[in-house]
């Protein structure tokens, strides 16, 4: 299996390749592959003046904006999972994000408090959003996810039979060979603790041992429980296995936030949880 | 731990002093990968003065970090297509090595990774450690961790490497820029 891999979203993302392909077009395999993962990056990047999210961030309540079609699908999907989950996920906590310093914003706009549950945006049904309320999205708990699910449809599209598209840890499987996974042991983050065998399926793991860190006299991450605005602080690592791994990213937060593997909408989704 | 459904146990919880490595593309193959039109390449050391560290201080908003640069020049016949620069990068416990194409006119063009490396943090910090890895950019010259190579778990943050390519975009600009 070949392997590539580009820093974007916030992360690495690698791509690898089993199918036995002549060196040009699997250097267009790899190509079509990061062009995805670039083009959701930069919709959905909450650093960049000209993304989707900044340009709904920056919009006044009542507004209603023209987004590109794939970030319509990601914040269709967030909106969907915040109604199943009753609330647990929620996109709309990135004020908490940039008040305790792992986002920058610094537009004059004034910002409203924070509240619990807040629901900023609706969808609608011709493909534009609305901004109800004020406040600030972040999509980084979902768009990985959505940007390996698009890679992967670009790679199928193209002609590539097997591969692994990965971005840092939210990744995806397609193909006839069962892909063994290691889960990384959230005490000791450079051993691994788990092996998951995954077969046209995804994966994804969230967990609190990377960006946890103290402000203002409290343990805080960038995993956040939008029904109290308090910081996820766990020594565990919350995994979801998945078909698509747009639904496996955000539902880790969904599993982070409650700790209960049999919550229902696990089964909504057709996914398996697990806490290691 | 509770209910893990295909999920089985690694013995002992850790794979014992090894350490979880990627090579991605040899030196020659980042080459002709970022620039195919190319018929030759040229490694050059770049050597910055003080003021220009001053001047790519001030772009990249971040310390210039070494006086001396390993670059390579693409060239189509005598025209010059575009600049590589090489750098490597050491995070939490990760040594990332990577390479930057740019234009002729400085401008970004790709980054590709070369190599991923996890390890204790004291060997990665350690030089003699690093050292061993020193000419061995050919395919088969690395295999450790060979098993590990699909990795989950709490997404690991890549601004060290987003800080070094901004490091060398100021670098290329204030060395190269016309």
């Amino acid at each position: 299996m070949k392997r590539r891999a580009q820093p974007w979203l916030g992360t690495i993302v690698e791509i690898a390749i089993a199918d036995d392909l002549e060196s040009s077009m699997l250097h267009q395999a790899y190509q079509v592959g990061f062009d995805a993962i670039r083009q959701v990056h930069q919709l959905m990047s909450f650093h960049s003046e000209q993304s989707d999210v900044t340009r709904i961030n920056l919009a006044s309540v009542g507004s209603i904006l023209e987004v590109d079609a794939h970030t319509f699908k990601v914040l269709e999907t967030a909106r969907t999972i915040y109604t199943s989950s009753e609330g647990l996920f929620n996109v709309c906590n990135a004020q908490l994000l940039v008040e305790w310093g792992y986002l920058p914003f610094e537009s004059a706009r004034d910002m409203s408090n924070w509240r619990a549950n807040q629901m900023t945006y609706r969808t609608l049904s011709n493909g534009q959003v609305e901004k109800t309320q004020d406040g600030l999205i972040d999509l980084g708990g979902i768009a990985k996810g959505y940007a390996v699910d698009y890679a992967i449809s670009k790679l199928i599209e193209f002609g590539v039979h097997s591969a692994i598209v990965n971005a840092g840890g939210d990744l995806r499987v397609i193909g006839n060979d069962a892909i063994n996974v290691h889960i990384r042991n959230p005490q000791k983050p450079q051993c691994i603790k788990h092996q998951v065998t995954l077969k046209n399926k995804a994966l994804a793991s969230s967990g609190s041992y990377f960006s946890q860190r103290q402000f203002a006299d409290q343990n805080i991450s960038a995993l956040i429980d939008s029904t109290t605005g308090k910081a996820i602080v766990s020594q565990s690592s919350f995994s979801v296995m998945a078909q698509e791994c747009i639904l496996a990213d955000a539902l880790t937060k969904v599993l982070a936030i409650c700790g209960d593997i049999t919550h229902p909408c696990f089964d909504e989704f057709n996914a398996k949880a697990f806490i290691t | 731990m509770r209910y893990l459904p295909v999920v089985s146990m690694i013995v002992g919880s850790c794979v014992a002093n090894s350490a979880f490595a990627t090579q991605y593309l040899t030196l020659e193959e980042a080459q002709h990968l970022i620039f195919p039109d190319a018929s030759n390449f040229k490694s050059q050391p770049l050597q910055l003065t003080i003021e220009q560290m001053r001047q790519i201080e001030k772009i990249a908003g971040t310390s210039t970090r070494s006086v001396s640069w390993r670059v390579v020049y693409a060239y189509k016949g005598d025209q010059l297509l575009g600049y590589l620069v090489f750098d490597e990068v050491i995070g939490k416990f990760e040594l990332i090595s990577y390479i930057v194409g740019f234009h002729a006119d400085t401008s970004i063009k790709q980054v590709e990774i070369m190599s991923y490396r996890e390890s204790h943090g004291f060997e990665i910090r350690n030089i003699n450690w690093r050292k061993q890895f020193i000419g061995k950019m050919a395919p088969t010259g690395l295999s450790i961790g060979e098993g590990i190579a699909n990795i989950s778990g709490a997404t690991l943050s890549c601004t060290h490497v987003t800080d070094g390519v901004r490091r060398l975009s100021a670098i290329v600009q204030v060395a190269f820029k016309k």
